[in-house]
């Protein structure tokens, strides 16, 4: 446990000490989804329909960008090595990376959608299944990030194949993400938003929880590969 | 003739049907054609190093027997 | 385990591969040239789709291999990292382009199915889009796999990606088919299983078993080649070392 927070205080510490990183990825996220009304014009009833989407996608990439940074550092400067070497628990080293990537991607983006969803002229009524949705839909992407993060370790390429790896195993947190969203949208009264939406973040909720399982495991043995 | 034209035309689907048949064809025989290619290639050069190697042997053993 | 141990020693496995070898292809194209029989001489055309319905004898085989191969990945990398079973590896490695293969075959197959019977190339019908998925699957899986300077290393990576991708598919199947009767597009054409009448069912099974076995005989040659190309490593390294 106590390793566990030092991994977090120290990526933390790393990543406030540089706040380009988090700024970035919330600037990329706001940035693109600014472009998508240029691309479709600025009629009201359409941009409110499609901001669901376009805040899921482009968080997603916005994700996407960061992830090749998740273990590359350490990887380089040797400090993944001791941690394989010092016998402390790769799993929960990898849970922490993770923890401290929500922290520094996921949250700032859940922070920031809130804006991009008054700027598309989304029901305010929807707003807060929105930060539902995102509060349970970007950890998977930063557990499922994780995965590809440490499998790509010293390959070739690596920049290139993380999202090539990564993007199948998103859609179903983007499809049940959107569909929170949409459903809060659809639901005539404002007091039946979180009934309607309930399924898709029971789903989403399920899908964190099974990465959750997963990508602790995966990393760890990705690690140990990458450390052969 | 008039049922080769009929089978050929494929009730006027032919234009998706032999697309579909040759397609398939077309990538199945290519999978097993570079497989077999490949196993060729290194069969040749496994036989050539092997060969090479038993010419080797051969010397080492020319050699001991002049020596003795 | 044992017969499956039995197997790892590689010139056992060689062995075995050349004396089934010739039987297998000669299977295969029997049943290949049966199936293709059945298709266009002894099965009926449809009474709705005319006889567009012939492309549905090599597009549902395809879409099966498709995720039997990708089953048979998982299951060899599960063998290649628990058991450290040799051959697991190759075979996994074997697998891959003819999976990715078939399903592209059942993508482009499809494609010319729906453009007569839906009357566009593509529609993101939910059984159409998890193949597409499964296809970037394929793709992620062999990208990986070559994408070290160590092929081990790369080998085990695509493995743990395998499993993981594997334990995501009935995931991902059953979102998009959620996300797809939520968006029902306009027309569906219907296409039950099981009520399909014999004189259709029969050619299907039949070329079924002929792209299995094909499958069989094309990965027994490239885990063959894959033998070979480590004997002719350990052969170089030998002739680099003596020189």
């Amino acid at each position: 446990m106590k390793a566990f927070l030092n991994i977090v205080t120290r990526d933390l510490h790393l990543s406030l000490r540089q706040r380009s990183d988090i700024i970035m990825a919330v600037l990329f996220f706001i940035l693109t989804a600014t472009l998508f009304p240029f691309g479709l014009g600025p009629e009201p009833n359409l941009l409110a329909r499609i901001a669901p989407g376009i805040i899921w996608v482009t968080a997603l990439l916005s994700v996407l960008l960061s992830l090749e940074r998740l273990f590359l550092a350490d990887y380089e400067d040797g400090s993944l090595e001791q941690l394989v070497l010092s016998r402390a628990s790769l799993e929960s080293a990898v849970l922490a990376k993770v923890l401290a990537h929500w922290l520094t991607t996921g949250l700032p983006l859940m922070a920031a959608a809130p804006l991009i969803a008054l700027l598309f002229n989304m029901d305010s009524d929807a707003f807060l299944i929105l930060i539902i949705a995102m509060a349970l839909g970007t950890p998977s992407l930063s557990l499922i990030g994780a995965i590809a993060a440490t499998l790509t370790l010293g390959a070739r390429r690596g920049g290139v194949l993380i999202p090539l790896l990564v993007l199948p195993l998103y859609i179903p947190t983007l499809i049940f993400g959107v569909g929170a969203i949409d459903a809060a949208m659809n639901s005539l009264e404002a007091g039946a938003v979180l009934a309607n939406a309930k399924p898709q973040l029971f789903f989403l909720g399920a899908i964190f929880l099974v990465s959750l399982l997963i990508a602790p495991l995966a990393g760890a043995a990705a690690l140990r590969q990458a450390m052969e | 003739m008039d049922q080769l034209t009929t089978f050929f035309s494929m009730g006027s689907y032919g234009a998706y049907v032999w697309p579909a048949y040759l397609l398939t064809a077309a990538v199945m025989l290519s999978l097993l054609l570079t497989t077999l290619q490949r196993l060729r290639r290194n069969q040749a050069e496994l036989a050539q190093l092997e060969s090479l190697r038993a010419v080797e042997d051969q010397q080492e053993l020319q050699k001991k027997a002049v020596r003795s | 385990m044992s017969v499956f141990h039995r197997f790892a020693n590689p010139n056992r496995f060689l062995k075995l591969t050349n004396t089934v070898l010739p039987w297998v292809s000669g299977l295969t194209a029997i049943s290949l040239l049966a199936g293709l029989y059945m298709a266009f001489f002894t099965s009926p055309a449809d009474y709705q789709q005319g006889e567009s319905v012939r492309i549905m004898y090599v597009h549902v085989p395809a879409a099966w291999m498709a995720m039997f191969v990708y089953s048979s990945i998982a299951f060899a990398s599960i063998c290649a990292l628990i058991w450290r079973h040799p051959l697991a590896d190759l075979a996994a490695k074997a697998s891959a382009p003819i999976g990715a293969g078939f399903t592209f075959l059942a993508l482009a197959t499809g494609a010319l199915w729906g453009k007569p019977m839906w009357g566009a190339w593509w529609v993101w019908d939910a059984r159409l889009t998890s193949v597409l998925i499964l296809f970037f699957l394929y793709l992620g899986h062999m990208a990986l796999m070559n994408a070290f300077e160590d092929q081990e290393r790369g080998n085990r990576a695509a493995a743990v990606l395998a499993i993981v991708g594997f334990i995501n598919v009935p995931i991902i199947k059953f979102s998009v088919d959620w996300w797809n009767t939520l968006h029902q597009p306009a027309s569906v054409m219907r296409m039950d299983g099981p009520s399909i009448d014999p004189s259709m069912l029969w050619p299907l099974l039949v070329m079924g078993v002929a792209f299995k076995l094909f499958y069989l005989v094309v990965l027994l040659i490239r885990i063959k080649s894959e033998l070979i190309e480590a004997k002719l490593r350990k052969y170089r390294r030998a002739l680099v070392d003596n020189a």
